[in-house]
């Protein structure tokens, strides 16, 4: 066992040679500079980002319109935010989700439009088969800066947004796509905005064969199979802004087949396994500045309404054990709805309240010759209010959020109360401190509570997780944002997290642990050495686990080191060399340590580089080609997952059409 | 550059944190409670000693390697005792296998895969599986043993969960060219194990031992024997499909009862009985081979421990006549002492974790050195288990 000592030195060490002053990124981080010429709206590097409603919160703000290499959408483009890791099943537009600080995936609520569409069931959201076409953007909540999102956003909180721009004109794209292990992708866009509003609409083919080489845990060289997918995304949204009254609404349809591949070391069983799903999401959000005001103060309101419908249908036509056929189909539909005050006044004070109101239901049947049902509502009503009192010349921020809320499952009530205190301290304009206290809480999903198979339990007495949560860090911007860099410490213990876990040879029951821990130093910078050559840099240390175990056995699937670094070139324009209105190199590096792929570490998978380099040009303005390897050290033998081999080196190639009318 | 550096030295102070020591648990001396069996030294248990590939579900010894099956995995590792060497995967099956029970004998392995329907056979020394043996009637084979002049292969035919078992059968092999010669059906359904009770030669017939679980399914929420279980003799005649066959059964259980499931078939060093352990209830079955009878059958098993929760056992037999074994759902062993039926020792932790299983799925016991043993009233053990959720190989030795 180590001593105290021992584990302070472990720490303390390591955290103060990374915050200190010295490291400070010295040069310049740059938002994007066109190559045409036109100044483009958003920077492609995560940077960090405010939420008013706790504005000391760790946020990371991640463009989607042009994420990575092609052929690896948002689950790639959320890599590139500290704090979080995504677990990967497979290859691209396979399952894929993110956990935040050592959480799991379950612990993290996922909005669209401030929407909820995580379902409670099931192993969270999956961003690894939803497309990114018309997503503008995806904010990760990292801790406890996720509970003004309430209950379920016990680590974190992801946010995906379509925010139409208001920069007057249309532009139409088309885009076709080819690649490694069958993949082809066809999708078009239109958009067009005006003074007052914007509209747009967006599709998108894409299917792959998805079967690629890899090396098992033995060595051998293998070929994933039933590995393929098909997925249409339909996306349209449209905003009205007329001053001081704004009013957006958004329609996402996300629907398609999927081969299910099993372990790897047995595929066969899986050969014919299928997994369909459709999902329907609509959200609303608007809002009016100003709707009441006096002297020395003013009332903002805004609010939300969404809904969705998702339902899934697995089937396997020979099932591991006694060769009958195993399917499982499930529906859920949801209403998500919220309303915002927000009340600013002279005397430094900036208060919100906020109600909102959600009901999900929730089926599920399950098919094995006979049928089995479970039939699950849950309505949750919740009151929050935040309150921002600035101090001393507004270098100070004192930030308070408590948030209660009513929870109905059957006829049981639950009154979750969560919040958190928060600050911020404005040194210099290019430095501030920032600091965190959350208390979450999530309820058991409803697989958790009530699944009922011959060897899978669900377990009705199980608490909810509750945690405590604490970050703070420095967030220092350069002169005109020519650098920035942030770098925080975390501190989380959670109590209650739930498990399925084996109680016996033969039954495997959702169950309470009681205590994770975890901590971690997290950083985030950007900054460009070179004129139009930005460099982005994101590390994440987490160290997690469970005091009831050994000591130095980390959670499964956290690796403690994650490293993601990027550069990009723009060689556009360089009249001695290419004059051309698009000429982009860009090159991203990622590195992950050994992670445990069992509760033990028994099983781990080694460390691993993944390189992906990739050229976009564009020889006429209203052509793009793009060109991308990835994996390029082409590492066969890296799983997130047991026996779950991810793919090893593929190319990509597209061509971009664009018409455009822009005043 | 500079914050590289320091950056750099932050994560080697942050790797310099090693793995701690493995956790050790120590028993006291345990006095005999035979007064024919032997006592125990002290022992000294250390439950991770090995990290194993997933799912392993039996191990053998074979006087110098340990070899431990990992279904999970479809492969064999093995394990040297006498200098710590560990060699992962040095069989592996092939994907899609899904092996269940192996047998070594005469410089090969055999190995029953449940997923494939096959037998793979593989070279000790090479760990190279040099045939696999597909055979149509091969249904969900699951024991296996070997006589001089027979490989013996256990069909289950499992049919999924609400269809159960089919028919039992044995597919028998002639041992030379491995033809099948007949499928022959078991007196009861989900024949798991078979052991082999005298290899006999090509003279002499040999002797097997099959046991026939019976159908388990959940009665009430609990896992209960169904169906009826049996132990079967088989005696080799010259006839190949018609050896001298004698049939014990075991009763499914009263209602209210988990007594049942047994498993397979340890025998005695003195060669007079057979004890199996149970996959539903903490109970010891023994087969008295000399009178051909129950000492302890469904109506009188041993008792070893009181709970009436979901159980699994499994046992290894030494060579003092100590029955070592596993507790999957407590992550305990016991020690039965069969001179005179009696808990020797246990439950002897050999979990790291509390709040979660381990599940100790197998054991094996080496012959005791006798250090520091004046007499055989002391044994000095050398017993080794495996976890099949915690994927390690532990270990047991008297100090």
């Amino acid at each position: 066992m180590k001593s105290s000592t021992q584990n302070i030195a472990c720490w303390v060490l390591p955290i103060m040679l990374l915050i200190s002053p010295s490291n400070i990124l010295p040069a310049y981080g740059q938002e994007d500079v066109a190559s045409d010429g036109k100044v483009e709206t958003r920077g492609t590097a995560p940077d960090s980002v405010e939420d008013a409603r706790l504005p000391s919160g760790f946020v990371t703000r991640i463009p989607l319109d042009e994420v990575g290499p092609a052929g690896d959408g948002l689950a790639s483009a959320l890599e590139r935010a500290p704090g979080v890791y995504v677990r990967r099943q497979s290859s691209f537009g396979q399952p894929a989700y993110i956990q935040v600080r050592g959480g799991n995936p379950r612990q993290v609520v996922v909005l669209l439009n401030g929407v909820r569409v995580k379902v409670p069931t099931g192993l969270g959201f999956d961003v690894g088969s939803l497309a990114v076409s018309g997503l503008d953007e995806a904010r990760v909540y990292r801790g406890g800066s996720g509970v003004i999102h309430g209950a379920g956003a016990l680590t974190g909180a992801l946010e995906l947004r379509a925010a139409p721009t208001y920069r007057e004109g249309w532009e139409m794209r088309g885009r076709a796509l080819t690649g490694s292990f069958g993949t082809t992708e066809f999708g078009a866009r239109a958009e067009g905005s005006n003074e007052a509003g914007s509209a747009r609409i967006v599709v998108n083919r894409r299917q792959s064969d998805g079967d690629f080489p890899f090396i098992d845990a033995q060595g051998v060289a293998a070929d994933r199979v039933n590995n393929g997918h098909d997925r249409l995304h339909l996306l349209a949204s449209g905003a009205w802004d007329g001053g001081g009254r704004y009013l957006g609404a958004t329609v996402l349809l996300d629907t398609g087949v999927s081969g299910v591949a099993g372990p790897s070391e047995f595929q066969q069983t899986f050969g014919e396994a299928t997994f369909r799903e459709r999902r329907l999401i609509a959200t609303s959000d608007g809002g009016a500045r100003g709707v009441l005001s006096g002297d020395g103060w003013a009332l903002d309101f805004d609010r939300v309404f969404g809904m969705q419908y998702r339902r899934q249908d697995y089937r396997n036509d020979e099932a591991i054990l006694g060769g009958q056929p195993f399917e499982t189909h499930a529906s859920s539909v949801g209403i998500d709805s919220g309303a915002n005050f927000s009340l600013y006044t002279d005397a430094g004070n900036f208060a919100r309240v906020a109600v909102s109101a959600r009901r999900e239901a929730y089926t599920t049947l399950e098919e094995i010759d006979g049928v089995e049902r479970l039939d699950v509502r849950r309505s949750t009503l919740g009151a929050a209010i935040s309150d921002e009192q600035l101090l001393l010349d507004d270098k100070l921020s004192l930030i308070g959020v408590a948030r209660l809320e009513r929870l109905k499952q059957d006829s049981d009530i639950t009154f979750p109360r969560t919040g958190a205190l928060g600050a911020i301290y404005r040194a210099k304009p290019w430095i501030e401190f920032r600091g965190n206290f959350a208390r979450t809480w999530r309820p058991p999903d409803f697989d958790e509570l009530y699944i009922e198979t011959e060897f899978i339990r669900g377990n009705p007495e199980l608490e909810p997780e509750r945690a405590w949560l604490g970050d703070a860090g420095i967030t220092l911007r350069a002169k005109e944002e020519r650098a920035r860099a942030e770098i925080v410490s975390f501190w989380g213990r959670t109590y209650d997290q739930i498990l399925f876990l084996p109680v016996s040879a033969y039954v495997i029951e959702a169950r309470n642990l009681e205590q994770v821990n975890s901590a971690g130093i997290e950083f985030l910078g950007a900054f460009s050495p070179l004129a139009r050559t930005p460099l982005s840099l994101s590390y994440t240390l987490t160290d997690a686990r469970r005091p009831t175990l050994p000591d130095r056995v980390p959670l499964p699937n956290q690796p403690r080191h994650r490293l993601e670094a990027m550069a990009r070139a723009d060689l556009s324009q360089m009249e001695r060399l290419f004059n051309i209105p698009k000429l982009q190199l860009e090159t991203r590096a990622s590195w992950r340590s050994e992670i445990a792929l069992d509760n033990f570490a028994s099983q781990t998978n080694p460390a691993w580089w993944r390189v992906d380099v990739g050229v976009v040009v564009s020889p006429v303005s209203w052509l793009r080609l793009r060109a991308d390897g990835t994996n390029l050290l082409d590492h066969r033998r890296a799983v997130d997952g047991l026996q779950r081999p991810l793919p090893g080196r593929a190319f990509f190639v597209s061509m971009e059409f664009v018409a455009e009318a822009i005043p | 550059m500079r914050y590289g550096v320091i950056m750099i030295s932050g994560l080697l102070a942050l790797s310099a944190c090693g793995p701690a020591s493995p956790i050790e648990v120590l028993i006291p001396d345990t006095p005999a409670v035979c007064e024919e069996g032997p006592a125990l030294t002290s022992l000294e248990i250390t439950p991770q000693a090995q990290a194993i590939a997933e799912q392993a579900n039996h191990m053998l010894h074979d006087g110098e390697h340990i070899w431990i099956l990992e279904s999970g995995a479809n492969t064999v590792s093995r394990f040297r005792p006498s200098d710590g060497r560990f060699q992962p995967a040095f069989v592996d099956l092939g994907n899609d296998r899904g092996p269940y029970d192996f047998v070594i004998d005469a410089g090969q392995g055999f190995v029953t895969n449940y997923l494939s329907n096959t037998v793979s056979i593989y070279d000790t020394t090479s760990g190279e599986v040099v045939r696999e043996l597909d055979d149509s009637r091969l249904v969900d084979p699951s024991g296996v043993a070997v006589t001089a002049r027979h490989l013996y292969v256990s069909n289950v035919e499992y049919l999924g969960p609400d269809r159960g078992w089919g028919e039992g059968s044995i597919v028998v092999f002639e041992r030379e060219t491995f033809e099948v010669i007949d499928v022959i059906a078991t007196h009861a359904p989900n024949p798991q194990y078979i052991t082999t009770l005298d290899p006999g030669s090509e003279d002499e017939p040999g002797q097997i031992a099959i046991v026939s679980t019976g159908a388990l399914g959940l009665v009430d929420g609990r896992y209960v024997q169904t169906s009826m279980a049996a132990v079967e003799l088989w005696t080799e005649s010259d006839d190949p499909i018609a050896p001298a066959r004698e049939v014990f059964e075991l009763p499914p259980p009263p209602a209210g009862s988990r007594v049942g499931g047994p498993g397979r078939a340890l025998v005695s060093p003195d060669g007079a009985s057979l004890y199996m352990t149970s996959a539903t209830a903490p109970v010891i079955f023994e087969l008295d081979l000399e009178q051909r009878a129950w000492s302890h059958g469904a109506d009188a098993p041993l008792v070893l421990y009181e709970d009436d929760s979901d159980t699994l056992h499994s046992g290894v037999l030494d060579a003092h006549g100590l029955l070592w074994i596993t507790s999957f759902n407590q992550d305990a062993i016991y020690v039965w002492d069969t001179s005179c039926d009696a808990l020797l020792a246990g439950p002897i932790p050999v979990g790291v974790a509390d709040e979660e299983l381990e599940g100790p799925i197998a054991i094996t016991s080496l012959p005791a050195t006798g250090q520091g043993n004046d007499s055989q009233d002391v044994i000095q053990p050398e017993v080794y288990f495996i976890t099949s959720l915690s994927k390690q190989l532990g270990t047991i030795e008297g100090i």
